[in-house]
């Protein structure tokens, strides 16, 4: 039963020392792009910020498809499709991946803000997530 | 008369070999092993066949259920990985190389270039200078659920939309859209 | 003596068993229904040049139905008097050429649209556009509509005439075989 307890700490840990590692190689990119300190605080405010998506003619932020608490599923506007927890603390998954964080970041930022993050705003968030 | 009982049994089995071998027959008859076999009608009869594209798979069921490439014509998917800033909508941009990759697989296995008789049906069923960017548009597709009311798709909130193809086929992710597999949620079996 | 030969015999059972095989497996294996229905294509070839060179009770011209026998047959059975039919009965002959052409019907559509929609079989090397294609699907699912009517009919048939001639006309189709009872001259 120990062995198990360990095991399951093991390859939690070990998923986030690895996305602890991409993302701290994120933020080391943001900063050659010229951002500052990082503030989760300030990444939850630009999360909860709300644009008008000109397409759908409503307002929307992030939580609209990830939802507000971070440790919960979210669901896809359109198709309804599950999108599985942002919180790297219940899913191992997120932030590992820096090539797919920088997509999501694109299409995301396109989609919702109208324009691109900026590198400050990036590492904002990111720093945001990595905390819950 | 023991002659004749012998004549109607061979006349019997030659009747039925005959039959049996137009089965083989296929439209351009000549062609390469491999192709031959993919136009058999062993090969087209069963179902139109699950995704074997990694790429396509995982970048294109992020949002939606990754679509047979055989449902739609070449031209459609093209457009569509052209456009992907404005997909419906939504922005789902990808990296060029994997965009490249994903519209190399749609264009090689559509509608129009893979044998599969719910490709030529749905191709038959397009205007030739048409584009259609949804499956659920096509009159193809139309004419396979004219029988379903609108209150078990839209107006159900288990599936929404006629593009949620997996909320009522569940063999849907290994190519299979057999009849015979449909189940609606919130309703009973759907028997045709 | 014997009446039903040997093919004769195993073209009719044969003939019920892809039926049934067919009818099951549309929809649910279609690789299966195309066996089954090539099947029956085939069995139907067979029957349609038999019936123009096989044996006595097998041919045609044999027990081709005249009005008059008809009337005289529907009549006896109204009396529910046995006629004395050693072979087909009118009304009986009446419904084999029902069954067989529109057996033929079905599958002759079903061979349209193996061809339309896979390329596979005798019409592969036809097009045609969507609604016609719609249009022999319809035909080919009207067609088994009819003949189901008419295997429903046939078989009620068979148990009526089997009572009133007091045969058991199914045994006879396995075995070939019916007891003749002597005629009066």
């Amino acid at each position: 039963m120990k062995y198990i307890y360990a095991l399951t700490l093991l390859l939690i840990s070990s998923a986030a020392v690895a996305s602890e590692a991409v993302v701290q190689e994120r933020l080391g990119q943001y900063r050659t792009q010229g951002a500052g300190d990082f503030d989760a605080a300030r990444g939850q405010a630009l999360w909860q910020q709300e644009h008008m998506q000109v397409k759908l003619g409503k307002q929307v932020n992030c939580a609209s498809c990830h939802s507000a608490n971070l440790q919960q599923a979210g669901k896809h506007m359109r198709t309804g499709k599950r999108i599985e927890p942002m919180a790297p603390s219940v899913n191992p998954d997120r932030l590992n991946d820096a090539e797919k964080i920088e997509k999501w970041f694109t299409r995301n930022c396109k989609w919702t803000w109208g324009r691109e993050c900026t590198a400050q705003e990036k590492g904002d968030i990111l720093t945001f997530l990595q905390s819950k | 008369m023991k002659q004749k009982k012998y004549w109607g049994i061979l006349l019997l089995s030659g009747c039925l070999t005959l039959s049996m071998a137009t089965l083989a027959w296929t439209e351009d008859g000549e062609g390469e092993g491999h192709e031959r076999h993919e136009r058999g009608f062993l090969h087209q009869a069963a179902d139109i066949g699950p995704i074997t594209n990694k790429a396509y798979k995982t970048e294109c069921s992020a949002c939606h259920f990754a679509y047979p490439a055989g449902f739609l014509p070449e031209r459609s998917w093209v457009k569509i990985m052209n456009n992907l800033d404005d997909h419906f909508g939504e922005n789902a941009e990808l990296n060029d190389k994997t965009r490249l990759v994903i519209t190399d697989y749609l264009r090689t296995h559509a509608a129009d270039r893979l044998p599969n008789r719910f490709s030529r049906s749905m191709l038959r069923s397009v205007d030739a200078g048409a584009t259609p960017l949804r499956i659920s548009e096509t009159p193809y597709f139309r004419h396979k659920h004219r029988e379903i009311p609108a209150r078990m798709v839209t107006g159900n909130p288990k599936v929404g939309s006629f593009s949620n193809c997996l909320s009522c086929h569940s063999g849907a992710d290994k190519g299979s859209f057999d009849e015979h597999g449909v189940t609606i949620p919130g309703f009973r079996q759907w028997e045709d | 003596m014997e009446v039903w030969g040997l093919s004769l015999r195993l073209f009719h059972w044969l003939l019920a068993s892809a039926f049934c095989v067919a009818w099951w497996s549309e929809g649910r294996d279609l690789r299966l229904h195309m066996i089954a229905g090539s099947i029956i294509a085939g069995l139907l070839l067979y029957r349609l040049i038999w019936g123009f060179c096989g044996d006595r009770y097998a041919r045609f011209s044999g027990f081709r139905p005249s009005r008059a026998s008809v009337v005289r047959h529907l009549r006896s059975l109204l009396r529910l008097q046995p006629g004395d039919h050693v072979g087909h009965t009118p009304i009986g002959s009446l419904m084999i050429f029902a069954l067989l052409g529109c057996l033929l019907l079905v599958v002759l559509t079903g061979m349209a649209l193996s061809g339309l929609q896979m390329g596979v079989g005798l019409f592969s090397a036809i097009h045609a556009d969507f609604s016609t294609e719609l249009l022999i699907q319809d035909m080919h699912r009207w067609c088994l509509n009819l003949l189901l009517a008419l295997v429903g009919i046939h078989l009620a048939g068979v148990a009526a005439e089997s009572l009133l001639q007091r045969r058991n006309l199914v045994a006879a189709m396995i075995t070939g075989k019916k007891t003749i009872k002597e005629v009066k001259r």
